[in-house]
């Protein structure tokens, strides 16, 4: 039996490696407890398309015996996690969320289900998310959207969504999301988790369901910042089957989860993230104030910075988005419509109908905009922002298309491809989270870790748990 | 944002078929609404004047 007085879904993955390593807890024994965990609450959240059961728990044994012997892996030996169903599984239905890959099985795993699989973590299933990644809750799809822990009557984000549900109800230890305009960050935020979007190349996305190309990123998933570092390490660096992979060296994440912060310039960009605006919600904006006067006590320093081409990247980051999707999803697009969801159908083929020359506009916008915030980033070490514009909303009445226009924090860092991650800095006065996104110079997701680790070990607020 | 742009019918039907997306009248009616709202960002992205600046074929971010 496990020596902890916490419930076992309620470890971290640092507590339960801890935990494992010592053999004062067993694989098979977390698993199991993962599993109850799911058929005691997925009936209400909706987080898992496919459950492996049989898979996990005979994974669980086989780490059990590993470690037993003396062959301990590392920090996901033995950790009960779960993989967004974009991620190819072998010989697993990878459905995308869509009737059009209904019944598609890989026959290879994808390099970061592979690379999560070397590290000895345990595939407890594959994670509900918005169809292909794109759009919002959508009952024209086969599968039903995932409920908020926090608020089930709330949406949890997208389009990570069961990547979110599951690791913040502790279905899951961990998870893999995937981010085109924010669908890491985004749900971690709504559902008062740690997202983390790393650098575009420091992660391969081979085997993994394209929604854009030149925008798409893999990242983890979890409660701390310390169990996103562990999954970073297990899935970074260079990977011969992606073109735009990173030769970069990966460093060892471990070495910035110390709490430091001082002497770093957080640059603010007031004029977009935080000054009044209709579509920005003032109490989520005061939430993520008070967390930088806490970053500032903690040694930071702030200044304020300019970057005009935040008006424009929002706009680039749609249109290079649905053009790359429709050049991807154009045969099914044409040859079974009726297979894709309402919502996903119109965007993509909105995608059809604009001009190679607004792509390349928007590529040209891109290119400003990389050079803007890299020249920013001489200044100062970081940018940090609310995560999100509002807080979750409610699933009554909630329109997708109304999310369409205005502004989105998340997008800027996957036009310009630079570190980010989400981290949770309170509650509003209705109990939904708020997350602080913290976002740095290429390849410096040690800097951004630390930053974050540095925050979240002041404020804690990964001691509140939702009551599901 | 200026005034918000739109779209005939006629020319948007045009466009849907060139595009080969094969949409009958009811498709295109719920369609167009929203490919007006895209029209907002193209809009956009075109009133920047970039001069010379290239288009980078592979984008990397560092």
């Amino acid at each position: 039996m496990a020596t902890t007085d916490k419930k076992l879904h309620h470890l971290t993955i640092h507590e339960a490696g801890q935990l494992l390593k010592a053999g004062e807890l067993s694989p098979v024994e977390l698993t199991q407890a993962f599993f109850d965990r799911i058929a005691e609450t997925d009936d209400r959240l909706h987080s898992f398309i496919t459950l492996l059961s049989d898979e996990a728990m005979a994974e669980a044994r086989a780490a059990e015996a590993e470690i037993r012997g003396g062959r301990y892996r590392g920090h996901l030996h033995g950790i009960p996690i779960a993989l967004k169903d974009l991620y190819d599984t072998a010989g697993i239905r990878t459905t995308a969320g869509s009737r059009v890959d209904f019944d598609r099985v890989p026959t290879e795993d994808s390099t970061p289900t592979a690379r999560l699989k070397e590290a000895g973590s345990i595939l407890l299933g594959k994670l509900a998310m918005h169809e292909f990644a794109l759009g919002g809750p959508d009952w024209t799809t086969p599968f039903e959207p995932a409920c908020n822990p926090w608020n089930l009557a709330h949406i949890t984000g997208g389009s990570s969504s069961g990547s979110a549900s599951a690791v913040s109800s502790g279905q899951a230890m961990g998870a893999l999301g995937s981010c085109t305009g924010g669908s890491i960050r985004g749900p971690a935020s709504l559902c008062g988790i740690v997202g983390l979007k790393p650098t575009y190349g420091r992660v391969s996305r081979s085997g993994v369901v394209t929604l854009s190309w030149s925008q798409d990123h893999v990242g983890p998933m979890t409660w701390t910042v310390e169990d996103s570092a562990y999954m970073l390490q297990a899935i970074a660096g260079h990977d011969p089957k992606d073109p735009t992979s990173s030769r970069a060296p990966v460093p060892d994440y471990s070495l910035s989860l110390r709490e430091d912060i001082r002497g770093k310039v957080i640059g603010l960009p007031r004029h977009y993230f935080f000054d009044p605006d209709p579509g920005v919600n003032a109490e989520v904006v005061a939430i993520v104030e008070k967390a930088v006067v806490e970053l500032e006590k903690l040694g930071a320093k702030i200044e304020t910075v300019e970057l005009p081409s935040l008006e424009y990247v929002r706009a680039a980051n749609t249109i290079i988005m649905v053009s790359e999707a429709y050049a991807f999803h154009e045969p099914n697009l044409k040859s079974r419509p009726q297979d894709f969801g309402e919502i996903v159908r119109a965007r993509f083929r909105i995608g059809g109908l604009l001009s190679a020359g607004d792509y390349l506009q928007a590529q040209r916008c891109r290119q400003w905009s990389k050079r803007e915030f890299a020249e920013a980033l001489r200044k100062v070490d970081f940018f940090v922002t609310p995560t999100m514009t509002q807080p979750a909303p409610a699933f009554e009445g909630y329109d997708p298309n109304t999310t369409l226009m205005g502004r989105s924090f998340t997008a800027p860092f996957n036009v310009t491809g630079l570190p980010a991650i989400s981290v949770p800095c309170g509650f509003t006065e209705a109990g939904l989270p708020v997350g602080m996104q913290i976002a740095g110079k290429p390849f410096d997701e040690p800097g951004v870790i630390q930053a974050a680790y540095t925050y979240q070990q002041h404020a804690r607020w990964y001691e509140q748990r939702p009551a599901i | 944002m200026a005034d918000k742009p739109t779209i005939s019918m006629e020319e948007f039907k045009f466009m849907a078929d060139r595009a080969g997306l094969g949409m009958d009248q009811a498709e295109l009616d719920h369609l167009k609404p929203m490919y007006e709202l895209y029209m907002e960002y193209t809009a956009l992205v075109h009133s920047i004047n970039f001069g010379p600046e290239e288009m980078v074929v592979e984008f990397h971010p560092d």
